[in-house]
């Protein structure tokens, strides 16, 4: 019961759901504390962070067990934004206090995590941000978790000016041509660092990468890559994908050029480096693998070549949630070998970002440079 | 009733070793002026019910309502059973209370009207076999209490001061006047007819439990005090925001503003049992005497401060919790071209040795985001940065923060590496919680405030020479902003956290606002 997979008990204020009304929230969160201290013995209400989570009722299938699993990694009071379709008995913000509860790890009691759930509808949802202000713990940070899919209201942005740290995930947006919106949100603009799942994800092959280059051979050649290439599942290369060659062009100091068929041309000093994304067959390479298949918007592959004084031919490998990638090394010398992969659920991958409080400037040159890339690709 | 108090009674009377009171309290008749106000209504009839209940009055004790409008002693116990029920206080505990409450109808300015009140409390005393105690409460406008205390006086309803019975006391609310000027006068008033000892004045915010234990978490526990200097804290936040705006008291509202409605005496009650010295005893003057040195320590802000170190604003439309709000100038009773501030934010200084150094930023304001009310210490940061070099560039500073309301509670935040094999430091926090921890609400503040003064204890009181030194603080910003050298009135969207120019006050400073 103290699981991931453990079912979570839940708590419920008697009063259901009713018009908004914040000091009738605070109340029934109280009286539920209140019962639930007399009724249920060891009652913990655990907050570490507030969290906001617009989303549409479609959404909540898919991020509803996402969001139990974060507030048992990290108790926090959560808003639940949800877009309701307009009737005229339930006009206007309504609110509902309830909360989530886990056994506490190795039994004593249960640690809860409030939930408070706005409905709004088009006529409403301007005052949602107001609402949610109301309610906000003070003393925590704030985070706005947009795991929504469908287009964002315009009144969504000023939930990012009472936060302290707004998590997106790029991998939601509808094509290549959202994704730099998205990361434009970054902070100067919308005022509280951004932090990106899809950046998050890509953790693991920053490590590796990172880690294969600390070697005397491959270290030798980092000066004199001419070739990146990322393999990916997808008709189009994801978000981690544009962020990952970001990330490796913004460190090396390349500087997109110019399109080239499906190769992006960069200037690195003294040379030209080519970039290139290529779609997984579903027959070959790692995808095959038994390791639960390859998800979607995933990199499968990244491969960096470099030609004389240093030659080099490395590529690492990953599928799914295989707990190991492959490290090949075709030049200068043939070798390969597995290294740890540290693929996280989403919930974890959250996690990891709500204890981010620092704006990310690795991401952010990633970025850009990402969203240099992606102007190029749909001008060719 | 306090903790010096009873080892005292305890010297003298071996019996009440142990005891958690000083006794029971006297029997007594409360003569509610105003009664068919809303304060009655809402706060007095309701804690007085609630302390009935809990067998904290004394049964002979009785309610007298005396206010104009006609009403018999039932149809004001049938109001008193309305506010009851929206209290969720049963009917049984209605019906007991009910027998003991009367009411006379009466102006505040027909002496005839007062000696028909003695009339009725003698006899109704003679016959509940009650020795004569009274509180009088001034639940009306101020400007109806020189005619009160003289029909008061005049009606001889006053007994002697001393300690024996019968006592007579007399509480009244907030304002205390509307300047140094006004509130000398309105003291001058009252001490026409009673002693300074038997004057209540009620801020309620000191009948709060979390502000009581301001002093309960400074002087009772080992740790805070060595800490609560100049030397470990960095600076003071104390704020009291409200959701609400004006509401139906514009005419009071237009006069006083945030400066002289919830400023000079919320804020600057909740500053003084901040930053005072311990007292030598847990007894009213005592307490009292220090809070009033800090008070004296501070120098009221120059004119050139005051364009420094204020600034003020007036809401403008906006949504607050979800509702959307108008401006204040729209208010019903507002004028259109009002100049009153419904926001201000103030930095100041206690000039002592204590607290040299160290300031104190206050900001208040209605139609703010969240009704909350608290005080925040934030402390010094390590005097090195150890864990720069591992990438922890900005470590947050601790902060104490004791919120006096809602969620009644303290928290202390602080630094802690993040689980993980690299150094990550987060900002986490403690948390107490009333709530939670205690598994009941705090008592109401007229409860433990009407209780004490029956029980003659005047520490959770503000004493005249506190009520007039606050004025001179507050006065000082009055006549700059008056006189065209304080900062202009800005405005501020209701539901936003004040003016764009609260935000450089405090980062002047290197600072910033805490969230509340």
């Amino acid at each position: 019961m103290t699981g991931p997979g453990a079912a979570p008990i839940r708590l419920a204020s008697p009063e259901g759901d009713h018009g908004f009304d914040a000091a009738a929230l605070e109340r029934e969160l109280r009286g539920m504390w209140k019962a639930a201290a007399t009724s249920r013995g060891s009652v913990y209400r655990a907050a570490m962070a507030n969290i906001v989570v617009p989303h549409s009722p479609s959404d909540f299938d898919r991020i509803g067990p996402v969001l139990i699993e974060v507030t048992r990694r990290h108790p926090a009071r959560l808003f639940l934004v949800e877009r309701r379709d307009s009737a005229p008995a339930e006009a206007g913000l309504r609110g509902r206090a309830t909360a989530v509860c886990h056994l506490r790890p190795g039994g004593g009691g249960l640690i809860c995590s409030e939930q408070i759930a706005i409905t709004w509808d088009d006529a409403s949802g301007p005052l949602v941000p107001s609402a949610v202000a109301s309610l906000l713990v003070g003393d925590l940070p704030s985070v706005l978790l947009e795991l929504n899919r469908g287009a964002d209201p315009a009144w969504q942005e000023k939930l990012a000016t009472i936060a302290d740290v707004r998590i997106v995930d790029s991998n939601l947006a509808p094509g290549l041509a959202d994704y730099p919106a998205i990361w434009r949100r970054h902070p100067g603009r919308a005022g509280c660092p951004l932090h990106d799942l899809a950046w998050a994800r890509l953790t693991p092959w920053r490590e590796i990468l990172a880690e294969a280059f600390d070697r005397p051979e491959p270290a030798r050649a980092i000066s004199s890559i001419q070739d990146l290439m990322i393999r990916h599942t997808g008709a189009e290369p994801p978000p981690g994908a544009w962020l990952l060659a970001g990330w490796i062009a913004s460190r090396l100091r390349w500087v997109p050029r110019q399109l080239n068929g499906r190769h992006i041309r960069f200037d690195a000093p003294g040379r030209p480096v080519s970039v290139s994304f290529e779609k997984d067959a579903p027959s070959r390479g790692p995808a095959g693998r038994a390791s639960g298949g390859p998800a979607p918007h995933s990199i499968v592959e990244v491969r960096l070549r470099s030609g004389d004084p240093a030659p080099l031919d490395l590529s690492v490998e990953h599928a799914g949630h295989a707990p190991t990638a492959r490290v090949v090394m075709r030049a200068p010398r043939a070798k390969e070998r597995d290294v740890p992969f540290a693929y996280r659920e989403l919930a974890a991958c959250i996690v990891g970002e709500i204890h981010r409080h620092e704006p990310n400037l690795a991401f952010e040159d990633a970025a850009r440079i990402a969203e240099e890339m992606i102007a190029l690709w749909r001008k060719g | 009733m306090n903790a010096v108090g009873a080892t005292e009674a305890a010297a003298a009377n071996p019996l009440r070793e142990g005891s958690v009171t000083l006794g029971a309290a006297d029997p007594c008749t409360f003569v509610v002026f105003g009664a068919s106000g809303d304060l009655t209504r809402r706060k007095l009839l309701p804690a007085l019910l609630a302390l009935s209940r809990d067998k904290l009055l004394h049964p002979k004790s009785a309610v007298v309502g005396f206010a104009r409008r006609p009403m018999t002693d039932d149809a004001f116990r049938e109001e008193i059973r309305e506010s009851a029920a929206e209290h969720g206080i049963p009917d049984h505990d209605w019906r007991r209370f009910a027998s003991s409450v009367f009411y006379r109808a009466g102006t505040f300015e027909n002496a005839a009207d007062f000696a028909a009140l003695r009339k009725s409390l003698e006899s109704l005393e003679r016959d509940r076999g009650t020795p004569g105690n009274r509180i009088y409460y001034l639940a009306t406008p101020p400007a109806s209490y020189e005619a009160i205390l003289g029909g008061i006086r005049s009606a001889g309803l006053v007994h002697d001061a001393g300690l024996g019975t019968p006592w007579s006391r007399v509480i009244v609310e907030k304002p205390f006047g509307e300047d140094l000027e006004s509130a000398r006068a309105l003291n001058a008033q009252f001490h026409a007819a009673f002693d300074e000892r038997q004057v209540f004045r009620i801020d309620h915010y000191l009948g709060k439990e979390t502000v009581q234990n301001i002093l309960v978490l400074r002087l009772g526990n080992g740790i805070f005090e060595p800490l609560w200097n100049s030397r470990y804290v960095d600076h003071v936040q104390i704020a009291v925001a409200e959701t609400v705006g004006v509401e139906m008291r514009a005419n009071y509202y237009e006069r006083a503003g945030a400066l002289r409605d919830i400023l000079q005496n919320h804020m600057l009650q909740l500053l003084t049992l901040t930053a005072m010295e311990p007292p030598s005893r847990f007894e009213a003057d005592a307490v009292r005497d220090e809070k009033v040195k800090v008070l004296r320590a501070m120098t009221p802000l120059s004119r050139r401060q005051v364009a420094e170190r204020t600034v003020r604003a007036q809401y403008a439309r906006g949504a607050v919790a979800g509702a959307p709000a108008v401006g204040y100038r729209e208010e019903p009773g507002v004028a259109p071209d009002s100049s009153t501030e419904t926001f201000i934010a103030v930095r100041l200084e206690v000039d002592n040795w204590r607290w040299a150094g160290v300031p104190f930023y206050l900001r208040t304001g209605k139609r703010l985001p969240k009704r909350a009310t608290e005080i925040a210490i934030a402390f010094r940061q390590p005097p090195y940065a150890l864990f720069r070099s591992a990438g922890c560039e900005a470590i947050e500073s601790n902060v104490l923060r004791l919120r006096i309301q809602p969620d009644e509670g303290i928290s202390l935040s602080f630094g802690s590496k993040a689980p993980g094999q690299t150094l990550h430091i987060d900002p986490v926090r403690m948390d107490f919680n009333y709530l939670t921890y205690f598994g009941a609400d705090p008592p109401e503040a007229y409860e433990r405030l009407l209780l004490d003064c029956n029980l003659g204890d005047s520490t959770l009181f503000a004493r005249r020479d506190e009520v007039e030194l606050a004025w001179e603080q507050v006065d000082a910003i009055a006549a700059a902003w008056s006189a065209g050298d304080g900062p202009a009135l800005g405005t501020y969207p209701a539901g936003s956290w004040g003016p764009p120019e609260t935000d450089p006050l405090i980062a002047r400073d290197g600072r910033r606002w805490l969230r509340l």
